[in-house]
């Protein structure tokens, strides 16, 4: 503590700390403020506090239902990557290193294409006359070609698409921390690949499905553009009616409303699976032990 | 319990062969070693009987059932890891019992069952522990006790001793020894710890890049090693290279540069080059001026060592020959710079023909 370079150290962080704070912080906060007063349009809002916004939320079946639609189109889209997302980063934690850093490259560079650009290649993959139902033609699927965009199909594809990537290389570094030499030793007691993943990487990987998983819905509860895009204005989440209060209405306050709902929505979900998930036993008694 | 049979083996990673046209049969019951520097294939080959790796070429038989293509879990073979491979999320008694839930082996039964192993391996009350709360010593016995519960056909051990300090690894050594043979189970164990190897093995198979070089027992191997390679690696071993001549009444002399030694009384054709070799052990160390008519080399202390229970001497002779030269008496050592005289007798020498290319 004595040490003067700490101490000058310190000091350094101070600025940056003030601007980030004003740029990211103060703005959020002055917003979500903005809910709690009444709109008088033309981004004007009344002098005294209220709740109406709220009340507002609450009495409206219409919001309650997006707010609905929102988390359960997150959550399909957090349960679907992880499905497909676990064998994917359990076969790279797995592959040889030369084919692992060239798979992780590609990971990382297609989760850094911006969405747009994702979501317009989702648009061409789902159209009537796309891949998908081209394939699902030629498979003699009835129906088809099947109405894939513009609806919560397409929302869910693009929400899935979106999240993928974060999600397995979230799991990827996790089990790439369970030794090989715990599913040798399973195979070799008598448990075949299957009860091998099911009693030992699962188990194991559980902190680590719970993260990604988290981490996906999350991302899938704020996206917004993958959600216009492939929903075509028709699939009315959260994040859409948001940007539609508060650009094409200019109803401030009550966009304001719906992100504060959004946001502690999220969170509350978040802390509910956190504290249901228990802790795994070996590392509850770490912790009661030291 | 039952035999393994390995058949005319090979298997190659990325066109580099790991095992090469490897045979070897483990009796039942038996204790064999799997001996070699790393890099020799040991692990491969115990990888292969376990089924965690398939063979390019050969069979691999185990109990007369011709297990090659037949995956790990189906083998009934139970196996130690260097690195334990304990399951973090499971107690003591869980890690012990995963076999045997994989068998639908009845809760009453598996109960027992873990009791037995734990008092096999002498960790009663650590049932409920988990693998973090164990020392080195005690994960070790317990993956040898969950290796052997379910029973296993065979067991095979990869380096398990291998992550141990020194003391610890010489009691666990002990232990091991004394459940095999309370089980008398077929064991193949790897190492590359020659010392390991002597004490704990019926038989030790000596490999070196990819092949099986000699197979026997200890006194076999260390006493009469089939090449100067597994002379050297059990052990010290000084070696001469020389060409082989006939002396009177059918006896033959190496003449090695500037030394000329009676060989012992082998068939070894006169004109043929060989490379012999002694045990420092085998080798007398005497001050030149008492040498008496078995001359057999001489040379100049360059190096004493105090080894504990013996004095070492690294000996410089004629001809840039570096001998080692271990003496039990160690009451009165010789000083460095003296001449000496080092002596053994004939039969104490090994001869192995000489590679041909050189």
């Amino acid at each position: 503590m004595s040490d003067p370079m700490r101490l000058r150290w310190r000091l350094f962080v101070i600025p940056p700390l003030l601007v980030s704070f004003v740029l990211f912080v103060a703005p959020q906060v002055a917003f979500l403020r903005g809910s709690f007063f009444r709109n008088l349009g033309f981004g004007q809002v009344g002098p005294d506090l209220t709740l109406e916004n709220y009340v507002r939320f609450v009495t409206d079946g219409f919001y309650q239902a997006a707010l609905a639609r929102t988390a359960g189109l997150s959550l399909a889209a957090a349960l679907l990557a992880l499905l497909l997302g676990f064998p994917i980063a359990y076969r790279l934690a797995r592959a040889r290193t030369r084919w692992r850093s060239f798979w992780l490259t590609l990971l990382i560079a297609s989760s850094l294409i911006t969405v747009v650009i994702k979501a317009l290649g989702m648009m061409i993959l789902l159209s009537a006359h796309g891949p998908v139902n081209l394939a699902l033609q030629a498979l003699g699927v009835p129906g088809a070609p099947l109405p894939l965009l513009n609806n919560e199909v397409g929302v869910l594809a693009g929400l899935v698409h979106y999240i993928l990537p974060l999600v397995v290389l979230t799991l990827f570094g996790v089990i790439q921390t369970i030794p090989e030499s715990l599913e040798a030793a399973s195979r070799s007691l008598g448990a075949t690949g299957w009860r091998t993943v099911r009693r030992v990487v699962l188990p194991l990987a559980l902190p680590g499905l719970v993260a990604a998983g988290l981490m996906g819905f999350n991302l899938a509860m704020g996206a917004f553009t993958s959600t216009a895009l492939l929903g075509g204005g028709r699939v009315l989440t959260l994040p859409v009616l948001i940007q539609r209060k508060a650009v094409l209405e200019g109803d401030y306050p009550f966009a304001a409303t719906l992100a504060l709902v959004l946001v502690l929505s999220g969170v509350v979900v978040n802390l509910i699976v956190l504290r249901s998930v228990a802790r795994p036993r070996h590392l509850a008694v770490a912790g009661a032990g030291s | 319990m039952a035999d393994v049979v390995l058949a005319q083996v090979s298997k190659r990673f990325g066109g580099v062969a790991a095992v090469e046209d490897l045979s070897l049969e483990v009796r039942d019951g038996e204790f064999l070693t799997l001996l070699g520097p790393s890099g020799c294939g040991k692990t491969t080959t115990l990888r292969l009987v376990a089924g965690l790796l398939e063979p390019d070429r050969g069979r691999i038989f185990i109990g007369g059932q011709d297990v090659t293509r037949i995956p790990p879990e189906r083998r009934e073979i139970g196996m130690v890891f260097q690195d334990y491979a304990l399951f973090p999320h499971m107690t003591v008694a869980e890690n012990i019992a995963f076999g045997l839930c994989e068998r639908r082996v009845p809760t009453a039964v598996r109960e027992r069952r873990v009791r037995e192993m734990l008092a096999l391996v002498k960790l009663d009350g650590f049932a409920s522990r988990f693998p973090h709360q164990l020392s080195g010593g005690q994960r070790q016995r317990v993956a040898l006790a969950r290796a052997l519960a379910h029973p296993p056909r065979v067991l095979l051990m990869d380096e398990p001793l291998g992550a141990l300090d020194l003391k610890l690894r010489q009691a666990m050594q002990l232990e091991v020894s004394r459940i095999q043979r309370a089980l008398r189970i077929t064991t193949i164990y790897v190492t590359h710890d020659q010392e390991e190897a002597l004490n704990l093995s019926d038989r030790i198979a000596v490999m070196d890049a990819g092949r099986l070089v000699q197979l026997g027992t200890g006194p076999e191997v260390y006493d009469r090693p089939r090449t100067p390679y597994v002379a050297d690696f059990l052990g010290r071993v000084n070696v001469l290279r020389g060409r082989v001549h006939a002396a009177e009444a059918g006896s033959r002399l190496l003449k090695a540069g500037p030394h000329v030694l009676p060989l012992p009384a082998t068939e070894v054709e006169p004109g043929t080059t060989v490379i012999v070799g002694v045990r420092p052990e085998r080798v007398r160390i005497v001050p030149a001026a008492t040498a008496g008519t078995r001359v057999a080399l001489q040379g100049e202390i360059e190096r004493v060592m105090f080894a504990g229970n013996l004095v070492r001497y690294f000996v410089r002779c004629a001809g840039d020959v570096l001998f080692t030269v271990e003496d039990q008496d160690r009451r009165a050592p010789l000083p460095a710079g003296q001449s000496v005289c080092l002596e053994w007798d004939p039969e104490a020498m090994m001869v192995w023909p000489a590679p041909a290319d050189a």
